[in-house]
């Protein structure tokens, strides 16, 4: 195999992780810059290379379609999931997405309860959502389907 | 701010725009437009909008610039049509009276970043003539004529406005004015919201209301135990709108998805 990209696909294989784990640090923080649109798309930027670097199938198999579709509704579900639990713990007073209202005003102060909520779940359910709909918005795209419209 | 830097980046900003409009082939006009969006970028970290600025490194000059590229595999790589005379006039004539336009109205702005300007401080909406009743506000009493001035503006309850019948007057030092601070009708952080402020100045009361970034500066790291205000006010102020965007992205996802995957999950 006469293999001119092995400079590339080195490269690619070696950033990936360094990349995938800034994108989580952009996503959780609430001490920076950045939250879940940002952490997410640089998720997904790390799956675009790959798929770039190695081929869309070789892609595809790293970001499975059907993961990216539980995944982007998954996401979704997380942020309205946290504004129904604050409708059910508040038992009907409509606090819809007040993050006070949740059970975790049990165990601590309910500002420190609401930090928590918008840093480490409402943020990581954006940017599930936003990186599983960029990697299958990019592998859509590439897709080539054979003649009888197959993908 | 560096005033040359800024002017740099925004003569190779216009020259971007225009080299991604003219060139023919396809690849270079989005290689052109991915610099833009980087020069865009920079301008923005310039202007101290930090997040906003990673938002558009990432999201336009990343994510875009690989989703157009993805759909050039689809398309032909020259832009082989012709262009119709008439239609380059038209669009150009709009453009300029377009930027008349703006140049018209940027008179009118506040200075970049004032921090006293209406959207972030508080805005005037009316004057009274002072007849003795600055003698009532210094016992802590709102005059019954501001209040129902006030009343008939429309900042009353049928339009979902606090009312006015709890409140308290505070003397602020640093503004030398009275604040009104009206109790609000919250579960969890219920006590007293600054809202009008009155300011004497020689025969007249100015009343002003204050706007809604004063609570999101003053009160967002203590009410949410977040550092960063930005985070802080896209989930939690502004959750509704937050939660509508990631709807947005996600229908966005599906519907490319139910156009491109023909027959793909047979």
């Amino acid at each position: 195999m006469s293999d001119v990209n092995v400079v590339i696909k080195t490269t690619v294989r070696t950033m990936l992780p360094f990349i995938q784990l800034y994108g989580f640090y952009v996503m959780t923080g609430t001490e920076g810059a950045g939250g879940g649109f940002q952490g997410g798309v640089i998720l997904a930027a790390s799956f675009i290379l790959y798929g770039i670097t190695f081929g869309a199938e070789k892609g595809r198999q790293a970001a499975p379609e059907s993961w990216n579709t539980a995944f982007k509704s998954f996401g979704l579900w997380i942020y309205a999931g946290v504004g129904m639990l604050t409708i059910l713990y508040s038992l009907g007073r409509a606090e819809f997405l007040n993050y006070s209202a949740t059970f975790l005003s049990l165990f601590v102060p309910h500002t420190v309860a609401r930090g928590i909520l918008i840093a480490d779940v409402i943020e990581i359910g954006i940017g599930m959502t936003v990186a599983a709909s960029f990697i299958s918005l990019f592998f859509d795209l590439v897709w080539r389907s054979d003649e009888d419209g197959r993908s | 701010m560096i005033v040359p830097l800024d002017i740099a980046l925004i003569i190779f900003l216009v020259v971007s725009a225009i080299a991604a409009l003219f060139v023919r082939d396809l690849l270079a006009s989005i290689a052109i437009l991915g610099t833009y969006t980087f020069v865009m970028a920079c301008i923005y970290v310039q202007m101290n909008a930090v997040d906003v600025g990673f938002t558009e490194a990432a999201i336009g000059a990343g994510a875009s610039t690989a989703l157009m590229v993805a759909s050039l595999t689809k398309l032909q790589r020259y832009d082989t049509g012709k262009r119709k005379k008439a239609k380059v006039v038209i669009g150009a004539f709009t453009v300029i009276l377009l930027a008349g336009l703006f140049f018209y109205v940027i008179e009118d702005m506040p200075a970049f970043g004032d921090y006293n300007s209406p959207a972030n401080k508080r805005i005037e909406i009316f004057e009274v003539r002072d007849t003795g009743l600055s003698e009532k506000l210094e016992v802590e009493k709102l005059p019954e004529e501001i209040k129902s001035r006030i009343y008939l503006l429309g900042y009353n309850e049928r339009n979902n406005f606090p009312s006015l019948r709890e409140y308290k007057i505070v003397w602020n030092e640093e503004e030398e004015g009275w604040d009104v601070l009206i109790k609000k009708n919250e579960t969890f952080f219920s006590g007293f919201e600054k809202l009008y402020f009155i300011k004497k100045e020689g025969e007249i009361l100015k009343v002003y209301r204050y706007s809604i970034p004063v609570r999101w500066q003053e009160k967002s790291e203590e009410e949410m135990n977040t550092p960063n205000m930005v985070t802080a006010g896209l989930a939690d102020y502004r959750g509704y709108d937050t939660l509508g965007e990631t709807v947005v992205i996600f229908t966005a996802a599906v519907s490319v998805a139910a156009l491109l995957r023909r027959g793909y999950l047979e």
